[in-house]
């Protein structure tokens, strides 16, 4: 090879700065697909529930407003509990584990909560056969109960690595951006089906 | 007479006829009064066809506003980690009076 020709620059690979940890990033676009879904329950409902005079239909019992209330008002606040188990964690992880464990209690009350309410309301013969109240009841508060089980879940296998000291940040928020979506999506169901 | 599904000499459909088409089936789209997709939306109850309106605007609503909401966050997060690192200010020097000449920074930017 001849001397006179320059060897080709070696090029640095471009690189960007990705905008958030990736779980992060995938838990928000799954919620969105599941807003999607809660989206297409509650207009379904609201048109069902349009053709009806009354509502609940006649012969059918009402559902415990007042109860679920306080109920809403526990999930609300593991939500709160929840940011500042973020912010305990980002100043010393160990501090996270008090409100960590507050959260977790809140949304595991407000889950055994609801099914002592279900299974009041079966007792009153509200089923999913029973009339197009039923069948949207348990079709949109089961589906939220079960996201609610999901999360929870998650903020168990949180608090196990917590306790280990093996939870990394980025695990933490992806779990909070899910718990966040059950608290949020709840007060909007709240007002849909039970008032 | 050419039919529309004839092919022209290039082999291709004729595109006039399929716009002749078109704007008929456009037209009879514009004129008709109401379009009975489902039975159940529109049975006479007029809060009925409401909810089903109210129920069409939610639903075209909520995925633009989610998805907007998360590609605004991602472009404000690309801004964010896009904007240059800023130098820590020099102490106070309660030494030097004003109009003395300032001293060089410990540190100065080079470039971007």
């Amino acid at each position: 090879m001849s001397e006179n020709v320059l060897p080709f620059p070696k090029r640095t690979p471009l690189r960007r700065n990705a905008i958030g940890p990736s779980s992060v990033i995938g838990t928000l676009i799954f919620v969105v697909t599941e807003l999607m879904l809660f989206a297409g329950f509650i207009s379904a409902f609201t048109i069902t529930r349009a053709a009806y005079n009354t509502w609940p239909p006649i012969g059918q019992p009402r559902l415990p407003v007042g109860e679920t209330l306080v109920n809403t008002a526990a999930l609300l606040a593991s939500g709160v509990v929840l940011f500042f188990a973020n912010r305990a964690f980002v100043r010393d992880p160990q501090s996270a584990k008090k409100p960590l464990f507050v959260a977790l209690a809140l949304g595991v009350f407000f889950v055994a909560f609801q099914g002592v309410e279900w299974a009041s309301l079966l007792r009153q013969g509200l089923s999913l056969t029973s009339s197009n109240h039923g069948a949207f009841f348990y079709l949109i508060i089961g589906t939220h109960a079960a996201h609610a089980v999901a999360a929870i879940v998650t903020l168990g296998i949180v608090a196990i690595k917590l306790m280990r000291g093996k939870l990394q940040h980025s695990t933490f928020l992806a779990a909070q951006v899910f718990w966040y979506f059950v608290v949020g999506v709840w007060p909007v169901l709240y007002l849909r089906v039970y008032l | 007479m050419k039919r529309f599904d004839q092919l022209d000499r290039f082999g291709r459909f004729d595109q006039g006829a399929f716009s002749i088409i078109g704007a008929t089936a456009a037209a009879w789209l514009l004129f008709a009064s109401v379009a009975h997709a489902c039975p159940m939306c529109f049975n006479g109850n007029g809060t009925n066809t409401n909810a089903f309106v109210v129920g069409s605007l939610f639903l075209m609503i909520v995925p633009v506003t989610a998805i907007g909401s998360l590609l605004y966050w991602a472009y404000k997060r690309s801004k964010a980690l896009e904007t240059p690192p800023t130098l820590p200010r020099p102490p106070a020097r309660p030494d030097l009076k004003p109009g003395d000449p300032q001293p060089e920074p410990a540190l100065r930017l080079v470039g971007r």
